[in-house]
């Protein structure tokens, strides 16, 4: 080990130490857990609309989104193609309260459909709250992540498979069955855990589409025993519980292979296949475009008609903008300088082998990707019991959700980071040791100016994500910290949905300007 | 001067190569062998790029095996990538000298001096996306010069080049090798290369050598069946 390795040593133990205090914080909060309650009808009914919730999800996603990817894949040529594929990469990208807000305007009560249907003489007015709308609002979010992982993955196959068939006359169901299929069943387990993993952690989706309490994730049910009931030792009960199912879906999802990489739209021209789309692939393509371009409209709509006279003069909305921007820059360039030290020390501060090096690939992978078994409520939970009676509350509380908005930010970061990095490493590596190019100076003069662009690829997805968080803000509301998604929630929760609308316009243009210039980035980097 | 005694190396997949090699000071050591027989891994076990696992890879009589590449009496020219693309020429041949971002009146006058001998002079200011591989090499030429360390190690350095250029370099090494009496090795599989800039051929295979000698007697005497394999000159 080298003094390279510090830096990332420190992180591992800080962030380390940082979640493992949350943990602590929260069982010791309580009058010790409340077991007897395991098998009592709150927690039967928490894990049976979670698991049902998922599963369901799960399901509709991958079944809408099987048939999506294989058109993309068989059908190169079709106007429209390129900007369906990044139609599909939105939604990752959309804050889910932003998101809940357009799914409402379309399929809410007073929405679009509701009304179209009335026009038509239908006396019917859907209610989108309960399982069905947060099933709708899941499959907005994940089957287009799911035909993006499938499409990714027949991308990734040998063109010369397709060339083949395409030379045996194989077309529709029998190029289905006897290509496209086999190729996409091993990545389905997969695809279906990373989706199940995010439907059984949601949180912002579940408490404004939920309806209430007879429907809640443990996510769900943590926040509403903190912030409602003040009972942390039931908290600590329903976090246990759900470290174990994250755990345990983690652990599966280890076990058939982890989730495939998303990297659509990256197959050669020549692999193409030109006949024309099929009358049910219209209509497929159409019923897509419109299942995901119609709730973004109508938040545009919705933001456009929002009475911007008294919502700019509003001190709340600028003291909530500062307040999420603050947070944001902070948390990404926390997430990013994080991964830099993370990645030097992996590449530079051990030897070839070692116990040293196992054990730091090993702090790394659960720095790395501590969020997905530790969700960011539950991260907030135990720190929000430590802020208790503690001075300057509020300056405390935007500082700890920071750490947490950075910490679930660093999986995405270090996805954006890691190849460019390795492949600066390949390049520079062996040269800039030989010049004895070390610590800051090889930051100055190489890392900085080759891995500028990643490095602000990686912050923008930093900021897209932690100024969207409701998780950990939610919990810090009681402080006094309103960021924008909290202001939302709260404009929501007192029915003044045209101010939140207006709001969640906001926030998304935000969010959108970041995304298209990481994308023009990632375009120059090729 | 190089001294390799019994230096071990363990490849993932658990294949192991060893090394004895002794090379005297001012002596150019060609190195050829089939690919992945071990040629690049020797250079990058003497500049520091590789630990090895046993055995003492000594450099002018100092026992480096464990130092940082940095600290080893070695400059070394890659194949490609010799030169940081985002720095101007100046600074890519200044950092031979020393990796401190500022540079004395004298450091910048053995640049110019450096980049004059490799026929670049004024070329100071040039992005190095502005240079063609013949002249990046002679930037990571002028660099080594600057470095001014006794032993110099070349992992195919003319690769890349076209026969002209290539000429050009193999005459600008093997003088700079002859003024200097650097010890030097050579990575090539092009015979002409090595007869004009080497005084001997080691042959590696499956990562050790197992032939070493004039570069005469190599290329067209040697009674080792793989080395004539390898050149293709199978038994008669």
């Amino acid at each position: 080990m080298n003094r390279a390795a510090l830096p990332g040593l420190l992180v591992v133990l800080g962030f380390g130490s940082f979640i493992l205090l949350a943990l602590v914080l929260l069982f010791l909060a309580g009058d010790g857990l409340p077991l007897e309650r395991l098998a009592g009808r709150q927690v039967r009914a928490i894990l049976t609309f979670t698991l049902t919730q998922s599963l369901l999800s799960t399901g509709l996603s991958i079944a809408g989104a099987l048939p999506l990817a294989v058109l993309l894949h068989r059908h190169r040529a079709f106007v429209g193609r390129d900007t369906l594929v990044r139609l599909l990469a939105l939604p990752l990208a959309l804050p889910p309260l932003v998101a809940v807000l357009g799914i409402l305007e379309i399929w809410g009560r007073s929405g679009v459909v509701s009304a179209g249907l009335q026009s038509l003489g239908f006396d019917v007015r859907l209610d989108v709250f309960g399982l069905q709308g947060v099933l709708l609002a899941h499959v907005f979010f994940n089957l287009p992540l799911a035909a993006r992982l499938m499409l990714a993955h027949l991308e990734r196959q040998p063109a010369t498979t397709f060339r083949l068939a395409d030379q045996l006359g194989l077309v529709g169901w029998a190029r289905f069955t006897r290509v496209e299929w086999p190729l996409l069943r091993p990545s389905l387990g997969g695809v279906a855990g990373l989706i199940m993993m995010l439907c059984i952690g949601s949180f912002t989706i579940v408490l404004t589409l939920g309806g209430g309490p007879r429907a809640a994730t443990f996510e769900v049910a943590i926040y509403q025993a903190l912030r409602f009931d003040f009972a942390p030792s039931l908290a600590a009960l329903y976090t246990l519980i759900q470290l174990v199912l994250a755990g345990t879906l983690l652990f599966l999802l280890s076990v058939v292979g982890g989730a495939p990489q998303d990297r659509a739209g990256a197959l050669p021209e020549e692999a193409g296949f030109t006949r024309p789309v099929p009358v049910w692939g219209v209509g497929l393509l159409i019923l897509t475009t419109l299942f995901l371009l119609a709730p973004l409209a109508a938040l545009v709509a919705g933001g456009l008609v929002a009475e911007w006279g008294r919502l700019i003069q509003n001190p709340r909305l600028w003291s909530a903008a500062m307040t999420s921007g603050v947070i944001a820059a902070c948390a990404g360039l926390v997430a990013v300088a994080t991964a830099y030290a993370l990645l030097v020390a992996r590449s530079r501060g051990f030897g070839a082998n070692g116990i040293a090096k196992h054990l730091f690939e090993a702090g790394y992978g659960a720095v790395g990707s501590a969020v997905l078994a530790v969700p960011p409520i539950v991260l907030g939970a135990g720190w929000f019991l430590a802020l208790r009676g503690v001075p300057a509350q509020t300056l405390l509380a935007g500082g700890l959700v920071m750490l947490v908005n950075a910490l679930m930010a660093l999986p995405f970061v270090l996805r954006v980071m890691a190849p460019a990095f390795a492949a600066s490493e390949r390049r520079y590596g062996a040269l800039s040791s030989s010049l004895g190019l070390t610590g800051w100076r090889r930051f100055v003069r190489v890392d900085l100016p080759v891995l500028a662009r990643p490095f602000a690829v990686a912050l923008a997805f930093a900021l897209v994500l932690s100024v969207g968080d409701l998780g950990a803000a939610a919990i810090f509301g009681a402080y006094d910290l309103v960021t924008l998604p909290v202001l939302i929630l709260n404009l929501m929760g007192s029915y003044r949905t045209g101010d939140a609308a207006g709001v969640a316009f906001l926030l998304g243009v935000f969010v959108f300007a970041l995304i298209a210039m990481a994308e023009r980035s990632h375009k120059v980097l090729g | 001067m190089i001294e390799l005694r019994g230096v071990q190396l363990d490849l993932p997949g658990g294949a192991r190569f060893t090394y004895d090699l002794s090379v005297a000071t001012g002596v150019s050591l060609g190195v050829i062998g089939p690919s992945g027989a071990g040629k690049s891994t020797l250079l990058h076990l003497i500049a520091g790029f590789l630990q090895p696992v046993a055995g003492i890879v000594e450099l002018e009589g100092v026992d480096h095996s464990r130092s940082d590449p940095s600290q080893r009496p070695v400059s070394m020219v890659f194949q490609a990538n010799n030169l940081f693309d985002h720095l101007d020429v100046a600074t890519n041949v200044g950092l031979g000298i020393g990796p401190a971002f500022k540079k004395s009146g004298d450091d910048l006058g053995k640049v110019v001096d450096a980049l004059d001998r490799v026929g670049l002079g004024g070329f100071e200011g040039r992005r190095v996306s502005s240079l063609s591989g013949g002249e990046a090499q002679r930037v990571a030429l002028a660099r080594a010069l600057v470095r001014d360390r006794p032993i110099l190690l070349l992992d195919e350095p003319f690769a890349a080049l076209g026969p002209s250029m290539r000429r050009d370099f193999t005459q600008l090494v093997s003088t700079m090798q002859k003024e200097k009496q650097l010890t030097m090795l050579t990575v090539s599989h092009t015979p002409q290369e090595l007869t004009d800039l080497c005084d001997e051929l080691a042959f590696i295979n499956d990562g050790t050598i197992t032939a070493r000698g004039p570069v005469e007697t190599m290329l067209n005497g040697s009674d080792n069946s793989d080395l004539r394999d390898y050149l293709g000159h199978p038994a008669d």
